[in-house]
């Protein structure tokens, strides 16, 4: 944009083109050690975490000995002398449930600071279904890098909860738990015994440590001592934790994933395509990073999201997605899996939060502070005033209420007890 | 509506007793054009009895039977004098010739419709002459600018062509051409407004006591009419200047039946840079303005006009790149992975912008008798606002290939269809009684993006696209209204007025009540007491987001959850004009608006373009101040010294959203504000004319301080309690800190701007050539400011400064113009 601006400056001051910047000698109050107190607060759960802090010219500074105060419809229900830890972390461990009218008080240094939240409903009648497809996206807003992924198209449904304005926010986990198959064979052998002077038919598993008399007795090696064992077409299967030079997978959990919502009329709420422009200032809309959204395009009627997953794995070490997987299987999630192991589970996670009016202002406020759109422009607009709902302070306190609805889409795992086809590799 | 009723019962009995009373009519029209003469004034210099022709040069006067003696005068032309018996309605034509005499620039006209004379406080008629006498950036004088030097009024940025009248926003003035609302009023970022001079006959600004015909903004009128053309012979003029060039031609099309006026302006800048740009970027920016004007007199009792207004605004930019490689999988390599190869990527990407005016009117004057005068318009008004961007990026290699293609676009549009009736009735001299029904059809399509991508990889193609249609909002928009200016004795008048505005949309109506009422008390013939209260309704908005006016800035409706806006304004005033020529005035103001418009705090911000509805709040705002102004008004030396204290504020309540629910300054609240504009006749070839302004700083959002902020859950955030983790609970980082909005005040702003004129008769035309000077002293007035954190080389700074940028410094430029 700046550059479209200077181009029709420059068309105004043409016969100069100056425009000039000098230092600006600004006397302005002084704002810093101001209260801060942030927190999501969740319906249900046993703990929940307040951030408290001071306003600072550099970083924000940490308060740990705070007094705080939690009331729920008005009654005291907990209270905190000091942080659980150094940086300002204080945990709550009242469960509240929809409808809970929570207020949070901070006292420090002569400064009290609150906040109040009501806990909004469950949404309840979350349904979705999913496809698999291939698109190609922008990996980042402004960028040229184009990329082709496998994606789980899931459709998602519900009701909107009130006739009122009601606010929410998708979150998308995934869980992803795979582990490399790995084969070898029983494998049979003729070792020469020169007390009977014979040759003995012998039975190894791996490596000569391992040697067994009988076929059997090499299985129930195998068995005993492997967690998965799976016989196929004479092979002995068996699942370990990966080849750490190749796949590296650990242990399964839930994990947020960056979703896709381009072609989502609610979740953009009319967020523009990005381009490469120097009217992105004009033409451009800010990603909406949080994923919140109103009901203004459903108020009081049924809704249905549209969001593409990544087919992606994640190595929780590093935390880097494994696209070379997909370079390896041409780009076909299915191949990877074939290849992959017969161990493998794969499954969405949607995470439907409602909340308050406050937090969804409170992100779409944080979605344009994060975006480099705003770094590049906030000099023609102003400083932005973040929206607050802490009297006597800053920052949000604000509460999410969340529903849960599961997708598996693969499930390749084979109990133990669902061993099957054991052949004798010498049949 | 029982009390509108017996108001125009009222004002229709006012005839009654007039039966020996007979009505002088007619239009007053210029000797040599034929051009009518808005604003002249009907003088009975027996019965001190007095009246002013119309907005169509019409009008009338009762008066009794018997001898009488008409003066019509109208300021630069001779006045003319008339003689008779009354014995019945008498049609009597004036054309009024100028006066030869040496030309002095007239800072207002002595009319009784606005300005010292009138009944109303805060109204002003701004003479062209004026308008083309006030030096202006790059010698682009206009309407806006001029407007910009009068008290009471603040400019945004300096330099742009936005206005801010008594502390109201800048959506808040309706700017009426030729009776039709022009939403978009300026070009290239509003630094030049739509209005060409050469194409303005008359321009009558109010700031409070509203006429009651006037409805639908809470702060201003600006009412521009055009000129009709000259009936007799053609003429014209031509002006080449740095941006812009300008040719205006008027003339009959059938001699003293028919005539035309055409203006036209358009900027070559692009042609101008071409030459400068690189091969591979193609850029241009153009916009023109044409007006036009067709009008037919069937006979002294209809005339006909027809006309148009368009305006456009075009912005392109085209890059292409192919110095940028890719690299793509090729084969295989040893190892079976994928082999890759390097392969050039032709890279296509522009953007275009556009936003258009397109206003055809029509317009009927019928005399249905010597006291009532009536206008029918019929207009149609098409504001378009298209922006698009795309990329395109492209490979062969081999038999491989890709072709994406990725494509926005943002639309607004508004329509608005209006049928329009005024009636004018003078039942008698001390009654000037004006009723009518306007009715306008809105069709707001505020926001439509369409997202094309196409992707094309080895000819397999993945093709998406999105449309997303903004919600069209349909409105129908009725007033009716009556307004009577009543010569109560010789000291004392009033203008009442009532307007009733009934907003319907689809599933809600809404009906304002406007009351308007001015007294104005003349003790001695060169002092005038005056105070006025007029309430005014506005049920449309603009949303802007930043200080410049950008194309982006939305106009919207009011919704079921938004109410109208209402502002109430009480005004007085004290006018003295003893001294020939010279005349001074004090007039305060208090203004309370409901209902005003804010953006929620955090949405501020440009990128938030969708769902408009859910990102504004309502609030109220006051605004109170007090206009000194001191004009000389004939002579060699003309101008006024203005000065303007003021105090303008917002407040929201805390649920709402905005500041948390404290008061804040409005943006544009300036405490001072000081305008000195002279115009020095020196002699027939050379004139001299300057201004200066000096304003208090513009509010700014500025802060040093950070506070956390938290990301919800699912960013990487762990805590960590000993026991095993807590889960995500956000991450962690930091924001500008803003206690409240508009927090600082900047440095003072000043800008003396002058330009002189040299005038040559030549043998078939006259030549001017106009050399000015913008910010002459080159103030470095702030325009923005900002925060820098950062060094140019991306260090940090261990103490962030802040810079302002000033875009206009002293800028030169000429006009040349031909007057044939």
């Amino acid at each position: 944009m700046k550059k479209f601006l200077y181009i029709a400056l420059l068309a105004v001051v043409f016969p100069t083109i100056f425009s000039c910047e000098h230092d600006l000698d600004l006397k302005i109050e002084n704002t810093d050690g101001v209260l801060t107190m942030n927190g999501y607060l969740y319906t249900g759960q046993d703990t929940n975490v307040v951030f408290l802090s001071l306003t600072s010219k550099k970083e924000p500074l940490p308060v740990s000995t705070a007094k705080l105060e939690m009331r729920i419809n008005g009654e005291l229900v907990e209270t905190l002398n000091s942080a659980y830890m150094k940086e300002g972390v204080y945990i709550l461990s009242k469960k509240f449930n929809a409808g809970d009218k929570v207020r949070i008080d901070a006292y420090y240094n002569g400064q009290h600071a609150w906040a109040e939240d009501v806990a909004p409903e469950q949404v309840k009648d979350i349904s979705a279904d999913y496809r698999t497809a291939i698109h190609t996206f922008k990996r980042e807003a402004y960028s040229d890098d184009y990329t082709t992924s496998g994606y789980n198209d899931v459709d998602i449904s519900f009701s909107d909860l009130s006739p009122s304005n009601d606010y929410y926010r998708l979150n998308v986990k995934v869980y992803n738990d795979s582990k490399v198959r790995n084969w070898n064979r029983i494998r049979e052998s003729w070792d020469y015994d020169e007390e009977t002077d014979e040759y003995i038919l012998k039975y190894w598993w791996y490596d000569s440590d391992h040697e067994f008399y009988t076929y059997e007795e090499a299985y129930n090696f195998i068995k005993n001592n492997f967690e998965y064992v799976i016989a196929k077409d004479g092979n002995i299967f068996y699942l370990t934790e990966g080849r750490r030079d190749y796949f590296n997978f650990g242990k399964a959990i839930y994990k947020s994933i960056k979703y896709r919502y381009d072609n989502d009329v609610i979740l953009s709420e009319s967020e523009t395509q990005k381009t490469d422009s120097d009217l992105d200032i004009l033409l451009a809309s800010i990603e909406n990073q949080y994923r919140v959204f109103s009901d203004n395009q459903f108020n009081n009627s049924k809704a249905v999201l549209h969001i593409s997953v990544p087919y992606e794995l994640y190595d929780i070490d590093d935390n880097q997605s494994k696209v070379y997987v997909y370079q390896e299987m041409e780009n076909y999630p299915e191949d990877l899996l074939k290849k992959a192991g017969n161990y493998f589970t794969y499954k969405i996670r949607l995470e439907l939060q409602s909340i308050s009016e406050q937090q969804y202002f409170y992100l779409r406020a944080l979605n344009a502070v994060n975006s480099d759109f705003y770094e590049e422009n906030s000099d023609l607009t102003g400083a932005m005033k973040i929206p607050s709902n802490v009297s006597g302070g800053c920052g949000n306190i604000s509460i999410t209420t969340r529903s849960f609805y599961e997708i598996t889409v693969l499930d390749n795992y084979h109990p133990k007890n669902s061993i099957i086809d054991i052949k004798p590799f010498y049949d | 509506m029982r009390n509108i009723l017996a108001f125009a019962l009222f004002v229709l009995s006012l005839s009654a007793g007039a039966q020996n009373k007979f009505t002088v009519s007619g239009y007053i029209t210029d000797e040599k054009s034929s051009e009518t003469v808005i604003g002249a004034t009907i003088y009975d210099t027996e019965t001190k009895h007095g009246t002013i022709t119309n907005v169509f040069g019409f009008y009338s006067i009762t008066l009794n039977a018997g001898k009488h003696s008409l003066s019509f005068s109208y300021v630069g032309y001779v006045p003319q004098n008339k003689e008779f018996i009354l014995s019945k309605d008498t049609v009597i034509n004036i054309k009024l010739s100028e006066n030869n005499e040496l030309q002095e620039i007239e800072v207002t006209a002595k009319k009784e419709d606005a300005g010292v004379q009138s009944t109303g406080t805060g109204s002003m008629d701004i003479p062209v002459d004026i308008i083309k006498h006030t030096p202006s950036l790059l010698g682009e004088t206009d309407v806006i600018k001029t407007l910009q030097l009068t008290p009471g009024v603040q400019q945004g940025i300096g330099g742009s062509a936005a206005f801010y009248v008594r502390g109201g926003g800048g959506d808040e003035n309706l700017v009426l051409l030729d009776g039709a609302p022009v939403y978009k009023i300026d070009h290239l970022f509003g630094f030049f407004s739509v209005f060409t001079p050469e194409a303005v006959k008359r321009v009558t600004f109010y700031k409070s006591a509203f006429p009651a015909r006037y409805n639908g903004r809470t702060s201003s009128v600006v009412d521009v009419r055009t000129k009709d053309g000259d009936m007799k012979k053609i003429h014209g003029s031509f002006a080449v200047g740095l941006l812009t060039s300008r040719i205006n031609l008027e003339g009959p099309i059938v001699k003293d039946k028919t005539s035309f006026s055409v203006s036209a302006r358009t900027t070559y800048f692009s042609a101008v840079t071409k030459p400068f740009m690189s091969e591979d970027s193609k850029f241009g920016y153009w916009f023109y303005d044409l007006n036009l004007k067709v009008n037919h007199k069937f006979s002294d009792k209809d005339r006909l006009f027809f006309s148009l207004y368009s305006g456009l605004d075009k912005y392109k930019d085209d890059y292409k790149d192919d110095e940028f490689e890719i690299s793509i999988p090729y084969g295989k390599d040893y190892d079976n992975r994928p082999n890759y190869v390097h392969v050039p990527l032709d890279e296509k990407y522009g953007t275009k912008l556009n936003w258009s005016n397109f206003i055809p009117s029509l317009r009927w004057n019928h005399v249905f008798s010597s006291k009532l005068f009536a206008n029918t318009t019929v207009n149609y008004n098409h504001y378009k606002m298209n922006m698009s961007s795309y990329d395109e990026e492209s490979y062969k290699y081999d038999t491989l290939s890709y072709y994406g293609y990725n494509k926005s676009e943002y639309n607004s549009e508004i329509e608005d269809l209006g049928v329009i009736m005024d009636f004018d009735y003078m039942p008698s001299p001390n009654h000037t009684v004006k009723f009518g029904v306007n009715y306008l059809y809105h069709n707001f399509m505020p926001e439509t993006t369409n997202s094309v991508i196409k992707n094309h990889e080895n000819s397999v193609k993945t093709d998406t696209s999105a449309s997303m249609k903004g919600k069209p909002a349909y409105a129908n928009e009725l007033s009716v209204y009556a307004e009577d200016d009543w010569k109560v004795c010789e000291k004392l008048n009033f203008n009442l007025g009532v307007s009733y505005t009934l907003f319907s949309l689809k599933n809600k109506n809404y009906g304002n009540f406007q009351p308007r009422v001015s007294l104005k008390f003349s003790p001695l013939n060169y002092l005038a007491f005056k105070a006025s209260y007029s309430r005014m309704s506005q049920c449309v908005h603009l949303l802007t987001s930043a200080p410049i006016s950008l194309p982006t800035d939305l106009w919207v409706p009011i919704t079921d959850k938004i109410k109208p806006e209402t502002a109430d304004q009480i005004s007085c005033g004290v006018y003295f004009t003893k001294l020939k020529s010279w005349e001074f005035s004090v007039e305060g103001y208090y203004k309370k608006l409901e209902n005003v418009l804010e953006y929620k705090d955090g949405m501020s911000y440009l990128g938030f373009s969708g769902a408009w509805s859910n990102l504004v709040a309502s609030g109220e705002g006051v605004s109170k101040g007090l206009e000194f102004l001191v004009q000389k008004t004939e002579g060699r030396t003309t101008g006024w010294v203005a000065y303007t204290l003021s105090k303008s504020d917002r407040e929201f309540d805390r649920s709402s959203g905005v500041n948390d629910g404290k008061k804040f300054p409005f943006t544009y609240d300036r405490r001072h504000n000081i305008n000195i504009v002279a115009a020095f006749k020196i002699n027939e070839k050379i004139d001299i004319d300057m201004s200066w302004t000096f304003y208090t700083g513009a509010c700014a959002t500025v802060t040093q301080s950070k506070l956390q902020i938290v990301s919800p859950d699912g960013a990487d955030y762990q805590v960590y309690t000993g026991y095993g983790y807590y889960g995500y609970y956000g991450y962690h980082g930091n924001a500008s800190y803003v206690p409240t909005r508009n927090n600082y005040r900047l440095p003072c702003s000043h800008t003396l701007c002058a330009g002189i004129s040299f005038h040559k008769q030549k043998k078939h035309c006259e030549r001017i050539w106009n050399f000015s000077f913008y910010n002459l002293y080159n103030a470095m007035n702030p325009s923005f400011v900002y925060l820098k954190d950062y060094d140019d080389y991306g260090h940090e700074l261990s103490e962030p400064k802040f810079k302002k940028i000033t875009i206009l410094p002293l800028i030169p430029s000429f006009t040349l113009t031909y007057k044939f």
